[in-house]
Protein backbone atom coordinates (compact mmCIF):
# COMPACT_ATOMS: atom_id res chain seq x y z
CA UNK A 1 0.00 0.00 0.00
CA UNK A 2 1.32 3.36 -0.63
CA UNK A 3 2.21 5.33 2.19
CA UNK A 4 3.24 8.46 1.17
CA UNK A 5 4.19 10.61 -2.18
CA UNK A 6 7.37 11.60 -0.31
CA UNK A 7 9.11 13.80 -2.91
CA UNK A 8 7.89 15.11 -5.90
CA UNK A 9 10.15 17.75 -7.63
CA UNK A 10 9.47 19.30 -11.06
CA UNK A 11 6.45 17.92 -11.97
CA UNK A 12 3.73 19.75 -13.18
CA UNK A 13 2.71 22.43 -10.62
CA UNK A 14 5.10 20.81 -8.42
CA UNK A 15 8.07 22.92 -8.57
CA UNK A 16 9.66 21.45 -5.34
CA UNK A 17 7.01 19.14 -2.83
CA UNK A 18 8.30 17.33 0.44
CA UNK A 19 5.46 15.27 2.20
CA UNK A 20 7.52 15.77 5.82
CA UNK A 21 7.94 19.18 5.24
CA UNK A 22 4.18 19.89 5.34
CA UNK A 23 3.13 17.52 7.42
CA UNK A 24 4.57 17.76 10.97
CA UNK A 25 4.61 14.57 12.88
CA UNK A 26 3.42 16.23 15.87
CA UNK A 27 0.02 17.98 16.62
CA UNK A 28 0.45 21.82 17.93
CA UNK A 29 -1.73 24.39 19.51
CA UNK A 30 -2.37 27.67 18.02
CA UNK A 31 0.83 29.03 19.97
CA UNK A 32 2.99 26.15 18.03
CA UNK A 33 3.41 24.01 21.29
CA UNK A 34 3.44 20.42 21.05
CA UNK A 35 0.50 18.73 22.42
CA UNK A 36 0.54 15.76 24.43
CA UNK A 37 -1.52 12.83 25.49
CA UNK A 38 -2.74 11.96 28.94
CA UNK A 39 0.85 9.89 29.32
CA UNK A 40 2.77 12.82 28.23
CA UNK A 41 3.91 12.00 25.02
CA UNK A 42 3.86 14.23 22.32
CA UNK A 43 0.37 13.31 20.15
CA UNK A 44 1.46 12.09 17.01
CA UNK A 45 -0.55 12.66 13.56
CA UNK A 46 -1.62 10.25 11.06
CA UNK A 47 -0.47 11.80 7.93
CA UNK A 48 -0.13 8.76 5.82
CA UNK A 49 -2.75 7.26 3.11
CA UNK A 50 -5.02 5.59 4.51
CA UNK A 51 -7.97 2.57 2.86
CA UNK A 52 -9.81 5.86 1.66
CA UNK A 53 -8.38 9.23 1.22
CA UNK A 54 -9.92 12.32 -0.21
CA UNK A 55 -7.68 14.91 -2.47
CA UNK A 56 -8.99 18.40 -2.55
CA UNK A 57 -7.54 21.95 -3.37
CA UNK A 58 -8.18 24.74 -5.93
CA UNK A 59 -7.36 24.47 -9.22
CA UNK A 60 -4.32 24.12 -10.49
CA UNK A 61 -2.88 23.12 -7.02
CA UNK A 62 -2.07 19.68 -8.67
CA UNK A 63 -4.41 17.20 -7.90
CA UNK A 64 -4.76 15.67 -11.68
CA UNK A 65 -0.47 15.60 -11.59
CA UNK A 66 -1.09 13.63 -8.60
CA UNK A 67 -3.40 11.36 -10.43
CA UNK A 68 -1.12 11.45 -13.84
CA UNK A 69 1.73 10.08 -11.21
CA UNK A 70 0.07 6.88 -10.20
CA UNK A 71 -0.86 6.61 -13.97
CA UNK A 72 2.90 7.05 -14.80
CA UNK A 73 3.20 4.23 -11.84
CA UNK A 74 0.16 2.18 -13.64
CA UNK A 75 1.95 2.10 -17.11
CA UNK A 76 5.24 1.99 -15.62
CA UNK A 77 6.36 5.59 -18.36
CA UNK A 78 6.96 8.93 -17.55
CA UNK A 79 4.26 10.08 -20.56
CA UNK A 80 1.95 11.80 -18.15
CA UNK A 81 4.73 13.59 -15.67
CA UNK A 82 4.87 16.91 -17.45
CA UNK A 83 7.86 19.50 -16.26
CA UNK A 84 6.72 22.67 -14.62
CA UNK A 85 6.70 25.42 -16.81
CA UNK A 86 9.49 27.83 -15.52
CA UNK A 87 11.74 24.42 -14.86
CA UNK A 88 11.86 22.84 -18.47
CA UNK A 89 15.60 22.58 -18.34
CA UNK A 90 15.82 21.08 -14.93
CA UNK A 91 15.27 17.34 -13.66
CA UNK A 92 12.59 15.48 -12.58
CA UNK A 93 12.05 13.54 -9.22
CA UNK A 94 9.46 11.57 -7.44
CA UNK A 95 9.68 9.50 -4.65
CA UNK A 96 7.18 7.14 -3.21
CA UNK A 97 7.02 5.23 0.06
CA UNK A 98 5.36 2.07 -0.79
CA UNK A 99 5.14 -0.80 2.60
CA UNK A 100 8.53 -0.55 3.73
CA UNK A 101 10.16 0.21 0.77
CA UNK A 102 10.48 3.31 -1.94
CA UNK A 103 9.85 3.19 -4.75
CA UNK A 104 11.40 6.42 -6.63
CA UNK A 105 11.74 7.79 -10.47
CA UNK A 106 14.82 9.59 -11.96
CA UNK A 107 14.88 11.61 -15.06
CA UNK A 108 17.19 9.40 -16.85
CA UNK A 109 16.39 6.06 -15.83
CA UNK A 110 12.01 6.16 -15.01
CA UNK A 111 10.91 4.56 -12.30
CA UNK A 112 12.92 1.75 -10.71
CA UNK A 113 10.34 -0.24 -10.06
CA UNK A 114 7.54 -2.13 -11.65
CA UNK A 115 5.75 -3.53 -8.69
CA UNK A 116 2.68 -1.15 -9.06
CA UNK A 117 2.20 -1.73 -12.61
CA UNK A 118 -1.41 -2.81 -13.53
CA UNK A 119 -2.15 -1.93 -10.00
CA UNK A 120 -4.21 1.31 -10.63
CA UNK A 121 -7.86 1.82 -11.93
CA UNK A 122 -8.97 5.34 -12.91
CA UNK A 123 -12.53 5.72 -12.81
CA UNK A 124 -11.83 9.60 -14.42
CA UNK A 125 -12.44 11.79 -17.78
CA UNK A 126 -10.85 8.82 -19.70
CA UNK A 127 -12.86 5.66 -18.27
CA UNK A 128 -15.90 7.52 -18.78
CA UNK A 129 -14.84 8.80 -21.95
CA UNK A 130 -13.93 4.68 -22.90
CA UNK A 131 -16.42 2.36 -20.88
CA UNK A 132 -19.28 4.96 -20.23
CA UNK A 133 -19.80 7.73 -23.27
CA UNK A 134 -18.10 6.22 -25.91
CA UNK A 135 -19.37 5.12 -29.42
CA UNK A 136 -22.55 7.03 -30.90
CA UNK A 137 -23.43 10.29 -29.99
CA UNK A 138 -26.18 10.45 -27.74
CA UNK A 139 -29.64 12.52 -28.41
CA UNK A 140 -29.33 16.08 -26.87
CA UNK A 141 -26.02 15.55 -25.35
CA UNK A 142 -22.51 15.90 -26.46
CA UNK A 143 -21.56 12.55 -24.96
CA UNK A 144 -21.03 9.43 -26.78
CA UNK A 145 -22.55 6.85 -25.31
CA UNK A 146 -21.55 3.09 -25.34
CA UNK A 147 -23.01 1.92 -21.37
CA UNK A 148 -22.26 -1.82 -22.88
CA UNK A 149 -19.24 -1.67 -22.33
CA UNK A 150 -18.74 -0.42 -18.65
CA UNK A 151 -17.29 -2.44 -16.21
CA UNK A 152 -16.99 -2.04 -12.41
CA UNK A 153 -14.40 -4.22 -10.72
CA UNK A 154 -14.02 -4.91 -7.02
CA UNK A 155 -10.91 -6.95 -5.29
CA UNK A 156 -7.85 -8.09 -7.19
CA UNK A 157 -9.54 -6.66 -10.60
CA UNK A 158 -6.21 -6.89 -12.48
CA UNK A 159 -6.34 -10.27 -13.66
CA UNK A 160 -9.90 -10.72 -14.10
CA UNK A 161 -10.18 -7.14 -16.37
CA UNK A 162 -7.29 -7.92 -18.49
CA UNK A 163 -8.70 -11.87 -18.97
CA UNK A 164 -12.07 -9.39 -19.90
CA UNK A 165 -10.74 -7.24 -21.69
CA UNK A 166 -8.75 -10.11 -24.01
CA UNK A 167 -12.25 -11.66 -24.95
CA UNK A 168 -13.60 -8.51 -25.43
CA UNK A 169 -10.52 -7.57 -27.75
CA UNK A 170 -10.97 -11.31 -29.37
CA UNK A 171 -14.67 -10.67 -29.73
CA UNK A 172 -14.50 -7.36 -31.48
CA UNK A 173 -11.72 -8.44 -33.79
CA UNK A 174 -14.42 -11.13 -34.82
CA UNK A 175 -16.81 -8.87 -35.10
CA UNK A 176 -14.95 -6.16 -36.93
CA UNK A 177 -13.85 -8.80 -39.21
CA UNK A 178 -16.89 -9.89 -40.14
CA UNK A 179 -18.43 -6.81 -40.77
CA UNK A 180 -15.13 -5.74 -43.29
CA UNK A 181 -15.65 -9.19 -44.97
CA UNK A 182 -19.58 -8.83 -44.97
CA UNK A 183 -18.64 -4.71 -46.28
CA UNK A 184 -16.51 -6.23 -49.06
CA UNK A 185 -18.74 -8.88 -50.62
CA UNK A 186 -21.61 -6.41 -50.71
CA UNK A 187 -19.29 -4.13 -53.05
CA UNK A 188 -18.43 -6.98 -55.11
CA UNK A 189 -22.17 -7.75 -54.97
CA UNK A 190 -23.09 -4.22 -56.22
CA UNK A 191 -20.53 -3.55 -59.10
CA UNK A 192 -22.30 -6.84 -60.39
CA UNK A 193 -25.53 -4.46 -60.72
CA UNK A 194 -23.22 -1.20 -61.57
CA UNK A 195 -23.24 -1.48 -65.28
CA UNK A 196 -27.20 -2.73 -65.46
CA UNK A 197 -30.60 0.09 -65.12
CA UNK A 198 -33.22 -2.98 -65.49
CA UNK A 199 -31.69 -5.23 -63.30
CA UNK A 200 -31.78 -4.12 -59.40
CA UNK A 201 -30.75 -6.41 -56.32
CA UNK A 202 -34.27 -6.80 -55.97
CA UNK A 203 -35.11 -8.65 -58.47
CA UNK A 204 -32.41 -11.33 -57.71
CA UNK A 205 -33.03 -11.31 -53.79
CA UNK A 206 -36.16 -13.68 -54.07
CA UNK A 207 -34.21 -15.95 -56.82
CA UNK A 208 -31.41 -17.50 -55.26
CA UNK A 209 -32.79 -21.48 -56.22
CA UNK A 210 -32.97 -19.77 -59.65
CA UNK A 211 -29.09 -18.65 -59.75
CA UNK A 212 -28.52 -22.32 -57.99
CA UNK A 213 -30.30 -24.37 -60.80
CA UNK A 214 -30.15 -22.35 -64.10
CA UNK A 215 -28.40 -24.31 -66.63
CA UNK A 216 -25.84 -22.16 -68.76
CA UNK A 217 -26.16 -24.54 -71.78
CA UNK A 218 -29.70 -22.25 -72.06
CA UNK A 219 -28.14 -18.86 -72.98
CA UNK A 220 -28.49 -18.98 -76.37
CA UNK A 221 -32.03 -20.01 -76.21
CA UNK A 222 -32.72 -17.38 -73.71
CA UNK A 223 -31.04 -15.05 -75.76
CA UNK A 224 -32.80 -15.68 -78.87
CA UNK A 225 -36.45 -15.89 -76.87
CA UNK A 226 -35.28 -12.19 -75.89
CA UNK A 227 -34.97 -11.30 -79.09
CA UNK A 228 -37.83 -12.57 -80.44
CA UNK A 229 -39.69 -11.02 -77.47
CA UNK A 230 -38.18 -7.46 -78.04
CA UNK A 231 -39.19 -7.61 -81.43
CA UNK A 232 -42.53 -8.42 -80.54
CA UNK A 233 -42.78 -5.54 -78.24
CA UNK A 234 -41.43 -3.03 -80.44
CA UNK A 235 -43.63 -4.20 -82.74
CA UNK A 236 -46.52 -3.72 -80.85
CA UNK A 237 -45.44 -0.43 -79.68
CA UNK A 238 -45.28 0.71 -82.98
CA UNK A 239 -48.71 -0.75 -83.63
CA UNK A 240 -50.06 1.39 -81.03
CA UNK A 241 -48.95 4.59 -82.47
CA UNK A 242 -50.62 3.71 -86.13
CA UNK A 243 -53.81 2.03 -84.85
CA UNK A 244 -55.23 3.37 -88.26
CA UNK A 245 -52.78 1.78 -90.35
CA UNK A 246 -52.99 -1.75 -88.95
CA UNK A 247 -56.85 -0.86 -89.70
CA UNK A 248 -56.70 -0.65 -92.82
CA UNK A 249 -54.33 -3.58 -93.78
CA UNK A 250 -55.39 -5.68 -95.89
CA UNK A 251 -55.97 -9.69 -95.92
CA UNK A 252 -53.97 -11.90 -97.90
CA UNK A 253 -54.96 -13.72 -101.12
CA UNK A 254 -55.11 -17.19 -101.85
CA UNK A 255 -53.64 -18.58 -104.89
CA UNK A 256 -56.58 -18.97 -107.39
CA UNK A 257 -54.62 -19.98 -110.34
CA UNK A 258 -56.45 -21.96 -113.13
CA UNK A 259 -54.56 -24.36 -112.73
CA UNK A 260 -56.50 -25.86 -109.84
CA UNK A 261 -59.43 -26.14 -111.52
CA UNK A 262 -57.89 -27.14 -114.81
CA UNK A 263 -55.54 -29.63 -113.37
CA UNK A 264 -54.30 -31.59 -116.12
CA UNK A 265 -54.60 -35.43 -116.65
CA UNK A 266 -50.65 -36.41 -117.11
CA UNK A 267 -51.28 -39.47 -117.50
CA UNK A 268 -52.93 -38.32 -120.96
CA UNK A 269 -49.62 -36.65 -122.38
CA UNK A 270 -48.51 -40.21 -123.90
CA UNK A 271 -51.18 -40.80 -125.82
CA UNK A 272 -51.44 -37.32 -126.57
CA UNK A 273 -48.33 -37.48 -128.46
CA UNK A 274 -48.63 -40.89 -129.93
CA UNK A 275 -52.02 -39.45 -131.60
CA UNK A 276 -51.77 -40.84 -135.59
CA UNK A 277 -54.17 -41.96 -138.19
CA UNK A 278 -53.21 -45.80 -137.69
CA UNK A 279 -53.41 -45.08 -134.07
CA UNK A 280 -57.00 -43.95 -134.91
CA UNK A 281 -58.08 -46.33 -137.30
CA UNK A 282 -57.03 -49.40 -134.51
CA UNK A 283 -59.14 -47.83 -132.03
CA UNK A 284 -61.93 -47.30 -134.01
CA UNK A 285 -61.48 -50.87 -135.31
CA UNK A 286 -61.40 -52.10 -132.30
CA UNK A 287 -64.47 -50.40 -131.49
CA UNK A 288 -66.64 -52.34 -134.44
CA UNK A 289 -64.85 -55.48 -133.69
CA UNK A 290 -67.98 -57.12 -132.61
CA UNK A 291 -70.16 -55.69 -135.06
CA UNK A 292 -67.57 -57.44 -137.56
CA UNK A 293 -69.76 -61.09 -137.15
CA UNK A 294 -72.99 -59.57 -137.57
CA UNK A 295 -72.56 -57.41 -140.76
CA UNK A 296 -70.42 -60.57 -142.16
CA UNK A 297 -73.52 -62.82 -140.73
CA UNK A 298 -76.34 -60.31 -142.75
CA UNK A 299 -74.41 -60.00 -146.21
CA UNK A 300 -74.19 -63.75 -146.15
CA UNK A 301 -77.73 -63.96 -145.39
CA UNK A 302 -78.70 -61.62 -148.09
CA UNK A 303 -76.94 -63.33 -150.46
CA UNK A 304 -77.80 -67.25 -149.70
CA UNK A 305 -81.19 -66.36 -148.96
CA UNK A 306 -81.54 -64.56 -151.44
CA UNK A 307 -83.45 -62.21 -149.47
CA UNK A 308 -85.62 -59.06 -151.49
CA UNK A 309 -86.40 -57.25 -148.00
CA UNK A 310 -84.09 -56.15 -145.42
CA UNK A 311 -84.57 -58.52 -142.32
CA UNK A 312 -84.11 -55.74 -139.75
CA UNK A 313 -85.95 -52.64 -141.36
CA UNK A 314 -88.14 -54.35 -143.93
CA UNK A 315 -87.00 -52.30 -147.18
CA UNK A 316 -86.18 -53.26 -149.85
CA UNK A 317 -82.93 -54.83 -150.82
CA UNK A 318 -81.31 -53.29 -154.45
CA UNK A 319 -77.95 -54.27 -155.84
CA UNK A 320 -75.27 -51.74 -154.54
CA UNK A 321 -76.87 -52.02 -151.69
CA UNK A 322 -73.79 -53.28 -150.01
CA UNK A 323 -71.33 -50.24 -151.21
CA UNK A 324 -73.76 -48.14 -149.38
CA UNK A 325 -73.46 -50.07 -146.28
CA UNK A 326 -69.23 -50.00 -146.80
CA UNK A 327 -69.95 -46.02 -147.23
CA UNK A 328 -71.92 -45.80 -144.05
CA UNK A 329 -69.11 -48.07 -142.22
CA UNK A 330 -66.52 -45.08 -143.69
CA UNK A 331 -69.06 -42.19 -142.45
CA UNK A 332 -68.57 -43.52 -139.10
CA UNK A 333 -64.77 -43.81 -139.20
CA UNK A 334 -64.72 -40.23 -140.56
CA UNK A 335 -66.83 -39.54 -137.94
CA UNK A 336 -64.63 -41.07 -135.19
CA UNK A 337 -61.39 -40.07 -136.45
CA UNK A 338 -62.48 -36.24 -136.72
CA UNK A 339 -63.85 -36.60 -132.99
CA UNK A 340 -60.64 -38.09 -131.60
CA UNK A 341 -58.44 -35.42 -133.05
CA UNK A 342 -60.76 -32.64 -131.83
CA UNK A 343 -59.72 -33.80 -128.61
CA UNK A 344 -56.56 -34.66 -128.93
CA UNK A 345 -56.22 -30.59 -130.13
CA UNK A 346 -58.32 -29.87 -127.18
CA UNK A 347 -56.17 -31.60 -125.05
CA UNK A 348 -52.89 -30.92 -126.41
CA UNK A 349 -54.20 -26.59 -125.77
CA UNK A 350 -55.35 -27.77 -122.23
CA UNK A 351 -51.77 -29.12 -121.72
CA UNK A 352 -50.20 -26.30 -123.28
CA UNK A 353 -51.50 -24.21 -120.67
CA UNK A 354 -50.91 -26.11 -117.99
CA UNK A 355 -47.41 -25.89 -118.49
CA UNK A 356 -47.75 -22.32 -119.00
CA UNK A 357 -49.70 -21.59 -115.80
CA UNK A 358 -46.97 -23.82 -113.84
CA UNK A 359 -44.07 -21.77 -115.77
CA UNK A 360 -45.49 -18.10 -114.79
CA UNK A 361 -47.05 -18.93 -111.09
CA UNK A 362 -43.64 -18.10 -109.47
CA UNK A 363 -44.23 -14.04 -111.15
CA UNK A 364 -48.46 -14.17 -110.32
CA UNK A 365 -49.46 -11.13 -109.80
CA UNK A 366 -51.13 -12.64 -106.80
CA UNK A 367 -47.78 -13.85 -105.44
CA UNK A 368 -46.15 -10.24 -105.80
CA UNK A 369 -49.22 -8.93 -103.91
CA UNK A 370 -49.44 -10.75 -100.64
CA UNK A 371 -45.90 -10.44 -101.03
CA UNK A 372 -45.76 -6.81 -100.32
CA UNK A 373 -48.79 -6.89 -97.99
CA UNK A 374 -47.25 -9.53 -95.57
CA UNK A 375 -44.13 -7.21 -95.34
CA UNK A 376 -46.68 -4.21 -94.31
CA UNK A 377 -48.65 -7.05 -91.65
CA UNK A 378 -45.11 -8.26 -90.69
CA UNK A 379 -44.24 -4.42 -89.55
CA UNK A 380 -46.88 -4.56 -86.77
CA UNK A 381 -46.98 -8.85 -86.06
CA UNK A 382 -45.10 -11.64 -86.24
CA UNK A 383 -46.87 -14.88 -87.90
CA UNK A 384 -46.75 -17.97 -86.52
CA UNK A 385 -44.82 -19.48 -90.06
CA UNK A 386 -42.81 -18.25 -91.92
CA UNK A 387 -44.53 -16.98 -95.57
CA UNK A 388 -43.75 -19.48 -98.38
CA UNK A 389 -41.24 -18.56 -101.34
CA UNK A 390 -41.60 -20.24 -104.71
CA UNK A 391 -38.20 -20.99 -105.96
CA UNK A 392 -38.51 -22.28 -109.23
CA UNK A 393 -35.50 -23.50 -110.19
CA UNK A 394 -33.87 -22.83 -113.86
CA UNK A 395 -33.41 -26.61 -114.59
CA UNK A 396 -37.55 -26.93 -114.13
CA UNK A 397 -38.63 -23.34 -116.15
CA UNK A 398 -36.46 -25.47 -119.02
CA UNK A 399 -38.07 -28.29 -119.11
CA UNK A 400 -41.38 -27.19 -119.19
CA UNK A 401 -40.05 -24.82 -122.22
CA UNK A 402 -39.20 -27.52 -123.74
CA UNK A 403 -42.25 -29.58 -123.16
CA UNK A 404 -44.24 -26.62 -124.12
CA UNK A 405 -42.03 -26.72 -127.55
CA UNK A 406 -43.33 -30.43 -128.04
CA UNK A 407 -46.99 -29.70 -127.17
CA UNK A 408 -46.62 -26.84 -129.86
CA UNK A 409 -44.74 -29.00 -132.97
CA UNK A 410 -47.25 -31.77 -131.85
CA UNK A 411 -50.31 -29.13 -132.43
CA UNK A 412 -48.76 -28.21 -135.77
CA UNK A 413 -48.26 -32.35 -137.03
CA UNK A 414 -51.20 -33.21 -135.17
CA UNK A 415 -50.89 -36.67 -137.13
CA UNK A 416 -46.71 -36.93 -136.69
CA UNK A 417 -46.16 -39.44 -133.90
CA UNK A 418 -43.90 -37.52 -131.64
CA UNK A 419 -42.66 -38.75 -127.62
CA UNK A 420 -41.84 -36.68 -124.69
CA UNK A 421 -39.41 -37.75 -122.00
CA UNK A 422 -40.03 -34.96 -119.79
CA UNK A 423 -43.21 -36.44 -118.26
CA UNK A 424 -41.99 -37.87 -115.14
CA UNK A 425 -39.99 -34.66 -114.45
CA UNK A 426 -43.09 -32.82 -115.51
CA UNK A 427 -44.94 -34.81 -112.81
CA UNK A 428 -42.70 -34.25 -110.05
CA UNK A 429 -42.71 -30.53 -111.07
CA UNK A 430 -46.03 -30.24 -111.04
CA UNK A 431 -46.64 -32.27 -107.71
CA UNK A 432 -44.14 -29.79 -106.04
CA UNK A 433 -46.40 -27.17 -107.20
CA UNK A 434 -49.58 -28.71 -106.13
CA UNK A 435 -47.74 -29.02 -102.53
CA UNK A 436 -47.02 -25.13 -102.66
CA UNK A 437 -50.09 -23.91 -103.15
CA UNK A 438 -51.65 -25.90 -100.81
CA UNK A 439 -48.91 -24.84 -97.89
CA UNK A 440 -49.51 -20.74 -99.72
CA UNK A 441 -53.41 -21.26 -99.39
CA UNK A 442 -52.71 -22.31 -95.58
CA UNK A 443 -50.37 -19.47 -94.17
CA UNK A 444 -52.30 -17.11 -95.73
CA UNK A 445 -55.34 -18.41 -94.29
CA UNK A 446 -53.76 -17.95 -90.88
CA UNK A 447 -52.38 -14.67 -91.53
CA UNK A 448 -55.84 -13.49 -92.42
CA UNK A 449 -57.01 -15.00 -89.27
CA UNK A 450 -54.52 -13.52 -86.97
CA UNK A 451 -54.58 -10.06 -88.74
CA UNK A 452 -57.94 -9.75 -88.09
CA UNK A 453 -57.85 -10.77 -84.47
CA UNK A 454 -55.35 -8.14 -84.12
CA UNK A 455 -57.38 -5.86 -85.01
CA UNK A 456 -60.30 -6.85 -83.06
CA UNK A 457 -57.58 -6.72 -79.95
CA UNK A 458 -56.21 -3.55 -80.73
CA UNK A 459 -59.50 -2.03 -80.60
CA UNK A 460 -60.37 -4.05 -77.30
CA UNK A 461 -57.30 -3.01 -75.39
CA UNK A 462 -56.29 -6.89 -75.58
CA UNK A 463 -53.14 -5.65 -76.59
CA UNK A 464 -52.08 -3.79 -73.64
CA UNK A 465 -52.72 -7.10 -71.40
CA UNK A 466 -50.30 -8.74 -73.92
CA UNK A 467 -47.97 -5.60 -73.65
CA UNK A 468 -47.73 -6.17 -70.16
CA UNK A 469 -47.18 -9.78 -70.08
CA UNK A 470 -44.83 -9.11 -72.78
CA UNK A 471 -42.62 -6.94 -70.43
CA UNK A 472 -42.33 -9.23 -68.06
CA UNK A 473 -41.71 -12.09 -70.35
CA UNK A 474 -38.88 -9.74 -71.47
CA UNK A 475 -37.85 -8.56 -67.54
CA UNK A 476 -37.89 -12.29 -66.79
CA UNK A 477 -35.53 -13.24 -69.72
CA UNK A 478 -32.99 -10.65 -69.09
CA UNK A 479 -32.85 -11.39 -65.21
CA UNK A 480 -32.13 -14.97 -66.64
CA UNK A 481 -29.01 -14.11 -68.59
CA UNK A 482 -28.31 -12.01 -66.38
CA UNK A 483 -27.26 -14.70 -63.59
CA UNK A 484 -26.28 -16.87 -66.49
CA UNK A 485 -22.98 -14.25 -67.22
CA UNK A 486 -22.61 -14.02 -64.28
CA UNK A 487 -24.00 -17.01 -62.16
CA UNK A 488 -20.57 -18.25 -60.20
CA UNK A 489 -20.14 -14.33 -58.66
CA UNK A 490 -23.51 -14.64 -57.69
CA UNK A 491 -23.33 -17.75 -55.86
CA UNK A 492 -20.10 -16.20 -54.16
CA UNK A 493 -22.34 -13.64 -52.97
CA UNK A 494 -25.20 -15.69 -51.22
CA UNK A 495 -22.21 -18.29 -49.81
CA UNK A 496 -20.83 -14.95 -48.45
CA UNK A 497 -24.14 -14.07 -46.62
CA UNK A 498 -24.68 -17.76 -45.59
CA UNK A 499 -20.82 -17.04 -43.93
CA UNK A 500 -21.64 -14.13 -42.61
CA UNK A 501 -24.60 -15.32 -40.95
CA UNK A 502 -22.85 -18.13 -39.55
CA UNK A 503 -20.20 -15.65 -38.31
CA UNK A 504 -23.13 -13.49 -36.58
CA UNK A 505 -24.06 -16.89 -34.82
CA UNK A 506 -20.41 -17.36 -33.24
CA UNK A 507 -20.00 -14.00 -32.75
CA UNK A 508 -23.27 -14.27 -30.22
CA UNK A 509 -22.29 -16.77 -28.48
CA UNK A 510 -19.11 -14.88 -27.59
CA UNK A 511 -21.00 -12.26 -26.55
CA UNK A 512 -23.08 -14.25 -24.39
CA UNK A 513 -19.88 -16.37 -23.11
CA UNK A 514 -18.79 -12.80 -22.41
CA UNK A 515 -21.76 -11.80 -20.04
CA UNK A 516 -21.37 -14.96 -18.04
CA UNK A 517 -17.50 -14.54 -17.36
CA UNK A 518 -18.70 -10.76 -15.79
CA UNK A 519 -21.76 -12.40 -14.21
CA UNK A 520 -18.71 -14.76 -12.76
CA UNK A 521 -16.42 -12.71 -12.03
CA UNK B 1 -9.51 -17.21 -9.52
CA UNK B 2 -7.29 -17.60 -12.61
CA UNK B 3 -7.95 -17.05 -16.29
CA UNK B 4 -8.01 -20.60 -16.72
CA UNK B 5 -10.77 -21.21 -14.01
CA UNK B 6 -12.57 -18.15 -15.32
CA UNK B 7 -13.53 -19.86 -18.82
CA UNK B 8 -13.25 -23.36 -17.24
CA UNK B 9 -15.83 -22.35 -15.10
CA UNK B 10 -18.48 -20.61 -18.00
CA UNK B 11 -17.83 -23.25 -19.74
CA UNK B 12 -18.50 -26.14 -16.63
CA UNK B 13 -22.11 -23.82 -16.03
CA UNK B 14 -23.22 -23.45 -20.09
CA UNK B 15 -25.69 -25.92 -20.84
CA UNK B 16 -25.08 -24.31 -24.56
CA UNK B 17 -23.01 -26.68 -26.37
CA UNK B 18 -21.80 -25.05 -28.60
CA UNK B 19 -20.51 -22.44 -26.39
CA UNK B 20 -18.83 -25.43 -24.58
CA UNK B 21 -17.66 -26.18 -27.97
CA UNK B 22 -16.45 -22.75 -28.80
CA UNK B 23 -14.35 -22.51 -25.30
CA UNK B 24 -12.43 -25.63 -25.90
CA UNK B 25 -11.12 -23.87 -29.00
CA UNK B 26 -10.25 -20.53 -27.95
CA UNK B 27 -8.38 -22.35 -24.70
CA UNK B 28 -6.92 -19.49 -22.80
CA UNK B 29 -7.06 -17.39 -25.20
CA UNK B 30 -2.96 -16.92 -25.48
CA UNK B 31 -2.75 -17.05 -29.37
CA UNK B 32 -2.84 -14.28 -31.40
CA UNK B 33 -6.71 -12.97 -32.78
CA UNK B 34 -5.56 -14.07 -36.40
CA UNK B 35 -4.67 -17.69 -35.03
CA UNK B 36 -7.89 -17.93 -32.56
CA UNK B 37 -9.80 -17.11 -35.96
CA UNK B 38 -7.85 -19.54 -37.67
CA UNK B 39 -8.60 -22.18 -34.89
CA UNK B 40 -12.50 -21.13 -35.13
CA UNK B 41 -12.41 -21.06 -38.72
CA UNK B 42 -10.74 -24.59 -38.45
CA UNK B 43 -13.77 -26.05 -36.39
CA UNK B 44 -16.01 -24.25 -38.86
CA UNK B 45 -17.55 -22.21 -36.36
CA UNK B 46 -16.97 -19.52 -38.93
CA UNK B 47 -15.73 -18.78 -42.25
CA UNK B 48 -14.59 -16.70 -44.74
CA UNK B 49 -14.53 -18.40 -47.78
CA UNK B 50 -17.67 -18.06 -49.53
CA UNK B 51 -16.98 -20.77 -52.47
CA UNK B 52 -19.06 -23.62 -53.45
CA UNK B 53 -16.15 -26.40 -52.57
CA UNK B 54 -16.49 -24.80 -49.06
CA UNK B 55 -20.34 -25.56 -48.39
CA UNK B 56 -20.00 -28.70 -50.35
CA UNK B 57 -17.31 -29.76 -47.29
CA UNK B 58 -19.48 -27.68 -44.87
CA UNK B 59 -22.69 -30.21 -45.87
Amino acid sequence: MIKKISRIKNIGSFWLFDWNEINPDNCRDSQGNIITNSRGNPKRIQHEFRKYNILFGENGSGKTMLVSIFKSLNNNNSKDLNKHWDKKNEDREIRIEYNASIIAFEENSGWDSAILEHRFIFFDRNFISNYVHSGVTGRGTKHEQNTGKMMVYLGDFYDYQKQLDRFRSFRDFLRERNAAFEKLEEQKYDLLFSSIVEISKDDIEDRQDMVETLNVENREEYKESLGNKEEELRKLEKAFKGQKKVENLSSLEPIKSPIIYSWFNLSLVNSLFGFTVEGTAIKILDKIQSKKDFIQRGVELIEKESLTNCPLCEQKIRNGDYIEIIKQYQQVFDKEFNNSQQQAKKWLEEYKKFLADILNISTSIVLVNNQQKFAEINQYLTAEKEFPVLDSIQEEQNIIREEIGIVQDKEKRILSYLESENLERIKQIAEKLLKFIDNYNCVVQETNKILEQYKRDLRRGKKQEEKEKLLQEIKQLKINLFIIDRQKELLRYFRSVKCYQKNQGSSSNLDKIFNMLRKRD
Amino acid sequence: MDKENLLQKVKEESKNQEIKNIIDVLGDMSLSDEDLLKSLEEKKFISFKPVVDYDQEDK
